[in-house]
């Protein structure tokens, strides 16, 4: 994983840590939605067809709304087998976003990932919004 | 000698005081050497062990084990008692993996009757539990039949036929924590719960062949059955998407409740309510329903390793002699009495990465084991050495009935990744005549390289007396998720 689109990996003990960059609320999920299929590894298979789901959360602040966000990507994946491949998130306000995620399904992922936490979350906010984000694995 | 604000107090003990950090309400300890303090300081272990002492209502201490490792909000081996009438729970500091367990079924075999075989059996087990990433099993439950998984546990399978009376007793709190409701779980829970009973799950989630190789203590081990040469299977696994989602479910709601009151959290992981809210109970209720349904679990996987032995041996009956050693959980809350300063206190016991211990005269043992007191399993890494120890009083005394869980591991799995190559684990574990079959690409994350030295964490609970080693035993062949 590069840090050149917006997420790369960092070492973690126990589990994953990615360290998330974005121009904008909308930027950073799209990065660490981006990051999370890359860390779970997810393929398409030959049954794979075309495939739309609509996310919608309204959260806290935007360290949850990041944490319900990417908690919501790991159930349609690990679930509903649905690999999310283009993101439709406009402008977030008030910590609600409203995303169109294009797709495919079925599909198959080679890493499972348990959940994203909030472990030492902070989103730094100096140059553009940063973050780290532990998955539990 | 120690830094980052520890002192060593006794032999196997460091501690931090309570006045290292002003938002500390106890001091901090952490059961170790010299070498496993010092991996400890190497990550976040130390700080987040600290973190923990911040929590509200948290009684004595707050403790680790030698296998302590990095997580998020708490450490991996970690324990917190709090004051049940007036103190929190944690869901963080239980994990997303509600009631990950390890169960060790004892063989009548001897590994010159396993070996013609083993090839076989492990083929044979890998075809038979569902392992890797994927979401779903060969058992199939309708709501209804959740229902009763989630409140009834081991007892659930036991009632189909798949468990014994011996099994139940020989589980942790007989394989059920009362109280569970499906009512406190979120319909996403339920959904990834219908389909995932006797499934084995992927990371560090195995089935283990293994021999006892050494008894430490030939009385105890006699007591529970156990001989030098003897085969015995280990079993590792949760509640599966079912536990994660609750853990999910609660981290998440409850954020709001803390942010209202305006609480700082050292940690956001470290969310927290009082035991005694309405989402305390919740949340309660929630999490004995996935602690019942990893119980079911590892009960419908028992029986299907009885059936995959029974079948490489050509004799019906053989697989059904495996026997339950016993089974522990190591992510759990339990509602636990304790003596502590002199008094009797009911508390909430966090074990986070760590094994119940309790000592002989336990009332919650079962009467065969009552007067040794509590097995405490201990698995290593797939190459190396798993322990079976005994609770013991002291542990009762220092640690809540509490001591470590299995080797904690010590690389970073992308460490573990860059320096250790599939093909290399598989000659390294040939070389000692261990088979491997694996059910996902993590596997040279979990190579026995990336985890401490088990005998050391052992040898330190041993030593501290928290618990006292019986027997340990070395693979022979390992199916790892």
């Amino acid at each position: 994983m590069s840090d050149n689109k917006g997420y790369y990996e960092l070492p973690h003990t126990a589990d994953l840590a990615l360290h998330v960059e974005g121009n904008s609320p909308a930027d950073l999920l799209l990065h660490a939605a981006q990051g999370l299929t890359e860390l779970m590894q997810c393929q398409l298979i030959r049954e794979s067809k075309p495939a739309l789901y609509q996310v919608v959360l309204a959260s806290l602040d935007l360290e949850s709304l990041l944490i319900d966000w990417l908690n919501e990507l790991v159930y349609l994946i690990t679930v509903k087998t649905f690999f999310p491949a283009n993101f439709d998130i406009p402008a977030i306000r008030n910590y609600t976003v409203k995303a169109t995620l294009n797709g495919s399904s079925p599909m198959q992922f080679c890493r499972y990932i348990k959940a994203a936490t909030f472990g030492d979350l902070a989103i730094s906010k100096e140059a553009g919004y940063q973050a780290t984000i532990i998955f539990d694995v | 000698m120690a830094d980052k604000g520890f002192t060593r107090i006794a032999p196997f003990l460091y501690e931090a005081p309570a006045s290292l950090r002003s938002d500390m309400r106890v001091p901090a300890h952490l059961y170790a050497d010299e070498i496993l303090f010092k991996q400890a300081a190497d990550d976040r272990s130390l700080s987040q062990l600290i973190n923990t002492a911040t929590l509200p209502g948290i009684v004595g201490y707050a403790l680790a084990m030698p296998d302590i490792h990095e997580g998020y909000g708490f450490p991996i081996g970690g324990v917190v008692a709090t004051s049940w009438s007036d103190g929190i729970v944690s869901p963080g500091g239980v994990g997303y993996d509600i009631n990950c367990g390890v169960r060790l079924l004892t063989s009548h075999l001897s590994v010159s009757d396993i070996r013609p075989v083993l090839e076989d059996l492990l083929r044979l087990l890998y075809q038979t539990i569902p392992s890797g990433v994927g979401e779903t099993g060969k058992v199939h439950l309708k709501q209804s039949d959740l229902k009763l998984v989630l409140e009834q546990g081991a007892e659930w399978a036991l009632r189909r036929g798949l468990a014994t009376e011996s099994d139940l007793a020989h589980t942790e709190d007989y394989g059920k924590l009362d109280g569970a409701d499906i009512d406190a779980l979120s319909a996403r829970a339920r959904e990834r719960g219908l389909g995932q009973l006797g499934t084995l799950g992927s990371g560090n989630h195995f089935v283990e062949i293994d021999e006892i190789t050494e008894v430490y203590d030939q009385a105890a081990a006699s007591a529970l059955g156990i001989f030098r040469g003897q085969v015995c299977i280990w079993l590792h696994s949760g509640s599966r998407g079912l536990g994660h989602q609750v853990c999910t479910d609660a981290v998440s709601s409850m954020q709001r409740g803390v942010a209202k009151s305006g609480i700082k959290l050292a940690d956001r992981e470290l969310v927290y309510v009082q035991c005694n809210s309405a989402e305390g109970r919740r949340y309660w209720t929630a999490m004995n329903g996935a602690a019942n349904y990893a119980w079911a679990n590892r009960q419908v996987m028992t029986q299907q390793v009885r059936e995959c032995l029974a079948r490489v041996l050509g004799r019906e009956t053989d697989g059904a002699e495996l026997r339950v050693l016993y089974d522990v959980c190591h992510n759990i809350a339990k509602r636990e009495v304790h003596q502590f300063e002199g008094r009797r206190i009911e508390l909430c016991v966090h074990r986070k990465g760590a094994t119940r211990a309790f000592g002989p005269g336990q009332q919650q043992l079962p009467e065969d084991y009552r007067s040794l007191g509590q097995p405490v399993l201990v698995p290593g890494s797939m190459g190396t050495s798993s322990y079976i120890c005994l609770g013991t009083q002291a542990a009762m005394e220092q640690t809540f009935g509490s001591a470590c869980h299995g080797a904690g591991r010590q690389l970073s799995r992308t460490e573990a990744r860059k320096r250790i190559q599939g093909e290399q684990l598989r000659a390294q574990l040939a070389e000692h005549n261990i088979l491997l079959q694996a059910g996902s690409m993590e596997v040279t994350e979990e190579a026995p390289q990336a985890y401490k030295d088990v005998d050391g964490v052992v040898n330190v609970v041993h030593q501290a007396g928290l618990v006292r080693k019986v027997a340990r035993t070395q693979p022979l062949a390992v199916m790892k998720g």
